[in-house]
């Protein structure tokens, strides 16, 4: 077995899990040390319970575990089923890029179209009923009602 | 007690509660969205109106979610909610054989009594319990926070390191931004926008809302339910015959099961309907299969689930403890409206908690009321597509957490809030844990320093000297102790099976 292999069985989600968070803890620990006593006293004693925590998770890792059912590899839907959520996340990045260029409205419409669009929808009725329902609402109960503040710009 | 009744007829807050409910019947009746959902996505559009107004709308949407799931599971086998799961079983058998006015009048009916009854327990059991919350002091402010956080993070999910994980996360969320006692700012890097913390809204909306529009883009398909012809009245209320069938002894039994089970902090609707559906089925004297058995097995479950909406409101108004994870979001926002939990309330602020409990009761009779014009609309509203529900969910959760502060940061930090949401329930940490501990952090953090100043010794054994300290330490100790016995007793449960598998192959 290569040094890859055996790095790739060593490393489970739980194991790869209480790592990072046993990291990110020390990081912020470091970082708590420094304020003025007082202020420090309860995010150490957060973060000592997330180490303390994770150090179990990480041991409870190498106990022997329940026979589990054999993994089935990966199919090409379930691959495709993880990446919509990433890719979704994606086109949302990218509207909050533009929402404060473009305005909320415009950006909204964009967002609704691209996201009904990544997720199939055919009908062309579907985009313009729900563009439209979807920004009389907000303009009605956020902007009229409301009248709570929106980003905006030029294109409103 | 009738100037209390009068403020919830109001107009303004009778129209809040009226909007919270038909919202709720709504969204409980859409596969996929609980009320958690509902109250993440409307905390926002309550900023601008009064506090009483804010939680009725809020608590009215929290109790018809519950039963917005139970029409479409009786009529279409779908449970709007995980609560209407075993409604769904035995309504949907009697809706095929010709019987759905009575298996929907029946969770109805349940339902309504049901609520009723936890509103009542609410109302009487609030205040009396409240008094114990006058003895606490900074150290039992601080092991509640823990005790509320072991209980939702370990009870509902079984794995109690990553619910605790979970809650102590969102302990240390909670001491981002500035220190009101050092004036120091912490975990910052020198970031203006994060010198005010992490709003709780954003999390609220991250963590329950974004994620969803998340879980349910995986399969967009799925879910999906094509155009039927069900057909129903107006009139969902069951016969008195339908009524005396199923008997006193198993409505007062589910009332009992989901009262209990409500208090409980981290148990739930969810937990209360198996329960009582179970203890229906195991009671049950007639042929399983016959009408009777399967009317009760709908009114246990249905009682049961809505008796724990306003038990599970009991040791959220008086401790601060939610006992689910719409509480959890319920929690958030009455911290946002200044009301905080514990005997002040009961006292300084009886004019906005009374009228609250009569309108969470009011609630849930007007739930049955809109049920009957909106049944139809119901069963319509869980055939929209799941790829029309993700956008305008996702524009909901950037209007709501923009208009806190009116900074995009808010809408960033939501989203940051979402992706590590949706990231929590795919390794089963909890989101609701973390939640918690954002939410209690502040009082925790509170309790903890001052504790710390008046120990004279190690803080555990100061802990150990007061006597509900102790109480409160005997608590954390039984949810841990019950807690892995469980998952003991469940281990050893599978090992034959195991075994059996290894001897066949």
């Amino acid at each position: 077995m290569s040094g890859f292999e055996l790095l790739k069985k060593w490393i489970t989600l739980d194991r790869m899990i209480a790592l990072i968070v046993i990291i990110m803890c020390l990081f912020f620990y470091r970082e708590a040390s420094q304020y003025p006593a007082g202020g420090s006293y309860f995010p150490i004693f957060s973060l000592v319970a997330i180490m303390l925590l994770s150090a179990l998770m990480l041991i409870f890792s190498f106990w022997p575990k329940r026979r589990q059912p054999p993994e089935q590899p990966e199919n090409a839907a379930q691959g495709k089923r993880k990446l919509r959520p990433l890719l979704l996340t994606g086109i949302f990045f990218l509207y909050l890029v533009i929402v404060p260029r473009m305005g909320l409205f415009t950006s909204t419409a964009a967002l609704i179209c691209a996201v009904m669009a990544f997720l199939k929808v055919r009908e062309v009725k579907l985009y313009i009923l729900v563009v439209l329902v979807v920004s009389a609402s907000f303009y009605i109960f956020f902007g009229l009602i409301l009248k709570v503040s929106i980003p905006g710009s030029l294109l409103m | 007690m009738l100037n209390h009744i009068l403020i919830v007829f109001s107009p303004a807050n009778l129209s809040a509660l009226s909007i919270g409910v038909i919202v709720g019947l709504i969204i409980g009746a859409l596969p996929g969205l609980g009320a958690y959902v509902g109250i993440a996505l409307l905390i926002p559009l309550t900023f601008v109106m009064d506090p009483t107004a804010s939680i009725l709308l809020l608590s009215g949407l929290y109790a018809a979610g519950i039963y917005g799931g139970s029409i479409v599971a009786v009529l279409l086998r779908v449970p709007g909610t995980s609560a209407s799961a075993a409604t769904a079983m035995d309504g949907y058998e009697l809706s095929i054989r010709g019987k759905p006015r009575a298996a929907v009048g029946m969770a109805t009916f349940s339902s309504v009594t049901g609520g009723v009854f936890s509103g009542i327990i609410l109302l009487t059991l609030a205040p009396l319990l409240a008094r114990v919350a006058t003895m606490f002091g900074p150290p039992e402010y601080f092991l509640m926070a823990i005790f509320g956080l072991t209980a939702i993070g370990s009870i509902s999910t079984g794995n109690i390191l990553r619910g605790l994980i979970s809650g102590f996360a969102g302990l240390f969320f909670s001491t981002i931004g500035i220190d009101l006692h050092s004036g120091f700012f912490r975990f910052s890097f020198g970031f203006r926008p994060l010198e005010a913390g992490l709003g709780l809204v954003p999390a609220m909306i991250g963590l329950f809302a974004f994620s969803q529009a998340l879980v349910l883009s995986e399969d967009p398909e799925k879910g999906v339910i094509p155009g039927g012809t069900e057909k129903i009245s107006w009139n969902i209320w069951p016969r008195f015959g339908e009524i005396r069938e199923v008997g006193l002894v198993t409505f007062v039994r589910s009332y009992l099961i989901g009262t209990i089970v409500g208090i409980l902090p981290g148990a739930g609707a969810n937990i209360a309907q198996w329960i009582s559906y179970g203890e229906a089925k195991r009671s049950e004297k007639d042929d399983l299969d016959s009408d009777g058995a399967l009317l009760r097995g709908v009114a246990s479950a249905e009682a049961a689930n809505n008796a724990t909406t306003g038990s599970s409101l009991v040791p959220l108004f008086v401790f601060g403890i939610p006992g689910s994870e719409s509480a959890a979001i319920l929690l958030g926002a009455l911290m946002i409206h200044g009301l905080v939990p514990g005997m002040r309330l009961f006292t300084k602020q009886a004019d906005i908690v009374y009228p609250i409990f009569w309108g969470f009761i009011l609630a849930n009779i007007l739930m049955a009321v809109f049920a009957s014009f909106l049944s139809r609309v119901m069963i319509n509203v869980v055939r929209v597509p799941k790829a029309i529900l993700i956008p305008c969910i996702l524009s909901l959760c950037v209007i709501g957490a923009y208009t806190i502060t009116n900074s995009m940061f808010q809408v960033w930090a939501m989203t940051g809030f979402g992706i590590l949401g949706y990231l929590m329930r795919k390794t089963n940490f909890v989101p609701a844990a973390m939640l918690l501990g954002i939410i209690l952090g502040p009082i925790a953090e509170d309790g903890f320093r001052s504790s710390l100043t008046m120990a004279d010794t190690f803080l555990l054994f100061y802990f150990l000297k007061r006597p509900l300290s102790l109480t409160i330490l005997a608590m954390i100790a039984a949810v841990i102790v019950f807690v892995i016995r469980r998952e003991i007793k469940r281990s050893r449960a599978e090992k034959p099976t195991t075994r059996n598998a290894v001897n066949t192959q």
